[in-house]
Formats: C-alpha cells, structure tokens, sequence
C-alpha cells in the first residue's frame, strides 16, 4: 500500500472492541493482571500504553523499520538514543546541526565521556577523515538545518558497515513521506514529531525508529529505564496530525518552491538554500533518495540591519521558533534556534547574522509571498531613513546609530478574511 | 497557609486574561516574538509552557523549593537529575531502591562511569563510612520500597554536609503532605507523580523539587538539553488531581 494511504488510515479499527476509527486514548497508569504470570501485554504505560502503542507502530511501518519508540520530545529520542554509547566512545555528527542536539552532545555526553565530531556530512572523505578507533556512531542531519545540506545516506551507511557503526539518521527535515533512511541503509531513525508529523504546532514530540532485532531490544530497554515516553493525549494527538502529513507537504512544498524563486530574484536576497532551486550543491543526491524538497528553507539578506525589521514587519508569517507546521513561520537561527552552536562554528558553517530561516506553512503562496515582500521592502526603507539620519546625527553629535522606527508592529491579516471571503475579493486565484 | 489550602491555590490557577480558576490546557509548541528584543516568557514548548509552569510552580510550594521541574515519568525525572553528575562521580544509595532505578544506575549510568554504592541508610554509620573522595550525593528513599524501612534523613543531611554531598529524597510514597525533606535540609525531591500525587492511575509523571535557585538552574539545563518534559495535557492532570 501507499504511504498516504497507510497516513490516514493510523488507528483506523485498531480498537477491536468498538470498531472506533479514532483510536481511543488510554490514560490508564496500570493495568489488572488476569493471573499471576500472566498480562494483557500491557503492564505499567511507562513500559507500554495502547495508544502510544498504535503511535509506535505506524511509525515503524512508515518508516520500514522494526521498532517505533514515543518520546517526550524531539531532544528526548535523541537523548534516549544517544544512552547506547557508554563512557569512551566517540560519534561523528553533521556539522550543520540541530542546536539542541550539539548542546545535548557538548553539555551532557561530554561530562560522560561520549565525545563528538562535527564534519560535513556532505562529504564522504571527510565522515571517513573524522573517525577514530573508538567511533561507534555517525549522526547525521539530511538536509540539514538551517543550510539545508545534503549527505549521501547511502553512502554514509557504507562507510558504517565498513567500520562497524550505528548510522542514525535525523530525519525530522523529510518525514517518512519524503525519504526513508532505514531503506538505503540507516540503522536508525530519529524526529523531532513535533514538526512535520504533528504538522500543527500543538504538539511536542519525538519519535525513535530501528532496524534490526537486537538494536530494537536495546533501544526498547533504554526507552523504558530512561523513562522519557510520551504521553497518551500528545500520542493521539501526534497520529491525527500525522494522517495528513502527505497533503500538508504537498501544499508546503508547492509553496516553498514558489517562495524560493521569488527570494532568488529578490535584490535584498543575497543566497536562497533550498534543495529544489537549481544549482543547490546536493540537488542530485538528495533527489536520488527523497521524493521532494521539503518546506524548509533559509535565506541570507544583504545587509545585517535588514534582519530585525524584516521579523518585525512580517504579518501573516509568524516570527517564532520551531517548524514544519501548518503555519508559516520565520527564524533567525543565530539567536534562536542554533544559539548554542559557538559563533566560530556557527560563521564557518554559514549560519551567520545576516541567515533567516523559513518554514513554509499551507497558507496561499500569493500571501506569503505578498507578505514577504512588503516585510523586506519595509525594512529596506527603515534601514536606508536609519542610516541617513545616524550620518546627519553622528556628524552633529556623535549618536548612537538608531535604525529602530516609532512604529506600530504590524497587526494579524487575518482579521479582515471574512469580509474579503463575503466580497468575492478573496477568490479563485 | 494551611497544607490543604496550598493543594488548592497552588498560586498562579488563576488565568490572567479571563479569569478561568482553572489553567488551560496550551498546546502550542512555539510562541510569536513580536520583535527580536523582545522574547515572549515561553519561547518553545520543551524550554517552558505556561501549563507545566503552573505545575511546576505549586510542586515547588508543596514541596517548599525554589524550583520545580516536571518530567514525562518518575524515571524520567530521575534519569534527568541524575544527569546533573558526571564521569567519575560516584552516589551512595539505599540498598532497597525502586527496581527502576536501581536498574538504571547499574546499566546506563555504569557505562557512563558514574559510580553506585548501595547500602543499608536506615544506619547512618555505614553511610558515612560508604562516602569516597568522588562521591558526590547521597540518594535516600524513605520510606523504602517494598519493605518500608525508615532512614533518618537530618542524619543523611549531616553526613551531607560534613562532606559537601547533595542528598537526593524520593518522596513518592509520602508526598509532601507528609513528608517534606527539603524542609529538613535535603537538596532534591524526587516523584514519581503517577502515584499518591495523581493518584487516579490515570497519568504518568514525574517531578524534582530542588530546595536551590542555583541548583535549579543547573537542573533546568538538563532538562531543558534533555528534553525528557511533562505533556500538557497530563501536567493539566496532574495539577487537577492534586485538588481534586
């Protein structure tokens, strides 16, 4: 069957008893034994709760793998993955990388022993440079975020085998709809859920995906000592976001292709990073194993002034951290959400201060675009009044340079929908 | 206050805009910055949501600490604060643990090279005599679990402080409705929430209670780096049951 058939059909008569098509939530802590030695399958919801249960196994399913584990949070797969590696080990990761997972590696594994390397990925040579006697593990990120990078899973999963490690893929950028890692090669899969697959922004997430009987066993004893599971409302709520994972993508990349062409030609826009517009340096090996581009993409400005007020003067985009939601959202990772990474690594990777990073939500692309250009237009002026008046003033008295306007932050667009929707204005478009 | 009016205004239940005297259940994962100088008080989901603050908030009032964190399950919050040590430590810890916890000091934190000794702490002698230049907190349930054994817990906070130890209290079985350690001088309280707190076997949860600020900022890094947070909806619970 197809991958969006299996998406809608999460949970759909899982309930044996009632025939529900929504799977019900199990808030139970416990459950009865029938006897001494004998159990349901279900004993205490940490070990295993039914509705996390049906979660598990979808995510199994669509990504091709032998185990699906739940977690609180998109950091806690990653930490609860990350408890194979004991004191001594060493793991090469992407050097264009989630900033909670470097802080994760550098803050807490550290102080336990596990160190990290940081190469691009990108770059088989490099991965095989960067690994030592005691590597047992290469972490990757494909595309990555924010620079949308792109590694060779395949042949990374090569260099693994060759060298005995664990390939773990993060594959929170593609979803399984887009690419499966475990079927070119990956051992494991990790996501942060709480982006594409809860695709909502109400839900916080993780998922853990394994191939292979003895790692499942191993990844299902950490995931029940360490404890870090997610609960059964979040797990409900996660399936029913994930049954229109397939048409929420669809739309998001329509849009972001759109949008990376009109930023492409955008005079304030220096540089567009998106898997789709040509030239992008792993245009042909990210095709080769993903099905699309993805709806992340981030673009650098011109000019370092223009970030604050293009945040400021977005008004149907939101500017907030996190992505992969139906609604669109703007980042500036250097302070935001790679704030962790040092500033040397950060500058070397191209997250630098002049980086905005969107996430392309199922608006109409018109607005989005509409919205972006009035964003960067506004801010062009502001930064061009800015500057004038700091020359005037600095020449006079030696001001400090001030580009911030008295302004009014531009209010919601949305409120005016129904009567454009009763006008016939909002159409056919 | 009185114990019992404290379960039932734990401080901040009542929501500022509308007045709700219960908190509502936030689901969002992220929050609108208006500006880049000005971060909203929530900025995502792991890092801080204003109905696990809620519960967090009145944990750390029962429990009389500077701060509270709630985790996805006892476990969860164990693993957590024991991850404020680091290769090389080592932990002494009474003899009859939770099997949970016992199993993850011996598999998990083992291979990282932090250190266990187990002993009998209803005798505070052969605590103190379990204590190396490494060691680093003493790790106490009382009563302990299955066998209800009782350690005196000014005296862990004595040996404690005599060699500059954190001691770490699971309060699951008493609660702090009958058992406050860190008014006895302990550092962190740990709960397995899904218990007597909840009480209606109906939510997996767990919290830590540190008596602390800077012990708390140390624990709401891990937390925060870890990631192993409560879900709204059963931090919602939680806090409804501990009125209920």
């Amino acid at each position: 069957m197809r991958v969006e058939s299996c998406l809608a059909q999460i949970g759909n008569r899982k309930d044996i008893v009632t025939g529900a098509v929504s799977y019900p939530v199990y808030y139970a802590a416990t459950y009865g034994h029938p006897a001494l030695g004998q159990s349901t399958g279900f004993d205490y919801s940490r070990l295993a709760n039914p509705t996390r249960k049906v979660l598990e196994e979808a995510i199994a399913a669509l990504e091709g793998g032998d185990g699906g584990f739940a977690c609180a949070s998109g950091m806690a797969a990653i930490q609860t993955v990350a408890a194979l590696f004991s004191r001594g080990d060493h793991v090469v990761l992407s050097h264009d990388l989630y900033g909670g997972t470097y802080r994760l590696f550098e803050q807490v594994l550290a102080r336990a022993g596990v160190t990290a390397t940081y190469v691009d990925a990108s770059s088989v040579d490099a991965v095989r440079r960067a690994l030592r006697p005691n590597t047992k593990a290469l972490f990757i990120e494909t595309p990555t975020n924010p620079l949308l990078q792109v590694a060779d899973i395949a042949a990374l999963a090569k260099v693994a085998r060759d060298h005995g490690l664990l390939l773990i893929v993060d594959n929170t950028l593609m979803s399984p709809y887009l690419q499966r890692p475990l079927a070119l090669g990956a051992d494991i899969v990790v996501h942060s859920a709480t982006k594409y697959l809860g695709g909502h922004n109400d839900v916080l997430a993780g998922l853990i995906v394994t191939r292979g009987e003895e790692l499942t066993e191993r990844v299902a004893f950490l995931h029940n000592a360490i404890g870090a599971v997610l609960g059964p409302q979040d797990s409900w709520l996660l399936m029913r976001g994930m049954k229109t994972l397939a048409v929420r993508l669809d739309r998001q990349q329509e849009n972001a292709s759109r949008i990376a062409r009109f930023l492409a030609d955008h005079p304030l826009v220096e540089a567009v990073y998106f898997p789709d517009l040509p030239g992008h340096p792993g245009r042909e090996v990210h095709f080769r194993q993903a099905k699309g581009p993805g709806a992340l993409l981030s673009f650098r400005v011109v000019d370092p002034a223009l970030v604050e007020p293009v945040l400021r003067h977005v008004r149907l985009i939101t500017f907030a951290e996190s992505l992969g939601g139906v609604e669109s959202l703007i980042t500036y990772p250097a302070m935001q959400t790679h704030a962790e990474i040092p500033e040397a690594i950060r500058r070397a990777v191209g997250v630098d201060d002049r980086l905005l990073r969107l996430s392309v939500g199922i608006e109409h692309a018109d607005d989005l675009i509409a919205d972006l250009a009035q964003a960067l237009e506004r801010a062009a002026e502001e930064v061009g009044r800015g500057r004038a008046k700091v020359l005037a003033e600095g020449e006079r008295a030696g001001a400090p340079p001030s580009g911030r306007e008295a302004e009014p932050v531009g209010t919601h667009p949305c409120g005016a929908l129904s009567a454009a929707v009763r006008t016939g204005e909002e159409g056919t478009r | 206050m009185k114990f019992a009016t404290r379960l039932i205004h734990p401080g901040s239940e009542t929501d500022p805009v509308t007045g709700a005297a219960s908190v509502p259940i936030y689901l969002a994962s992220t929050y609108h910055h208006a500006s880049l100088d000005e971060p909203p008080a929530f900025d995502y989901a792991r890092s801080g949501n204003p109905t696990r603050a809620a519960l967090e908030e009145a944990a750390a009032r029962l429990e009389g600490g500077a701060a509270a964190f709630a985790f996805s399950s006892g476990m969860a919050a164990i693993a957590s604060v024991l991850m404020l040590f680091s290769t090389g430590d080592h932990l002494v810890v009474s003899e009859d643990v939770y099997g949970g916890t016992y199993r993850l000091l011996t598999t998990v934190l083992a291979r990282l090279g932090i250190e266990t000794t187990f002993v009998d702490t209803t005798d505070p002698e052969r605590v103190a005599a379990a204590v190396r230049p490494n060691t680093k907190a003493l790790y106490i349930e009382t009563p302990s679990n299955p066998t209800l054994k009782i350690t005196d817990l000014r005296a862990m906070v004595a040996i404690a402080q005599r060699h500059g130890l954190l001691t770490i209290v699971d309060n699951t079985f008493l609660t702090p409705y009958r058992q406050r350690p860190l008014e006895l001088g302990c550092d962190i309280v740990v709960h397995s929430a899904t218990k007597f707190l909840s009480g209606h076997s109906d939510v997996v949860a767990g919290l830590a209670i540190v008596r602390d600020a800077e012990l708390g900022r140390r624990l709401y890094a891990v937390q925060n780096a870890v990631g192993a947070v409560l879900g709204v909806q059963d931090s919602w619970l939680l806090c409804a049951a501990s009125r209920r």
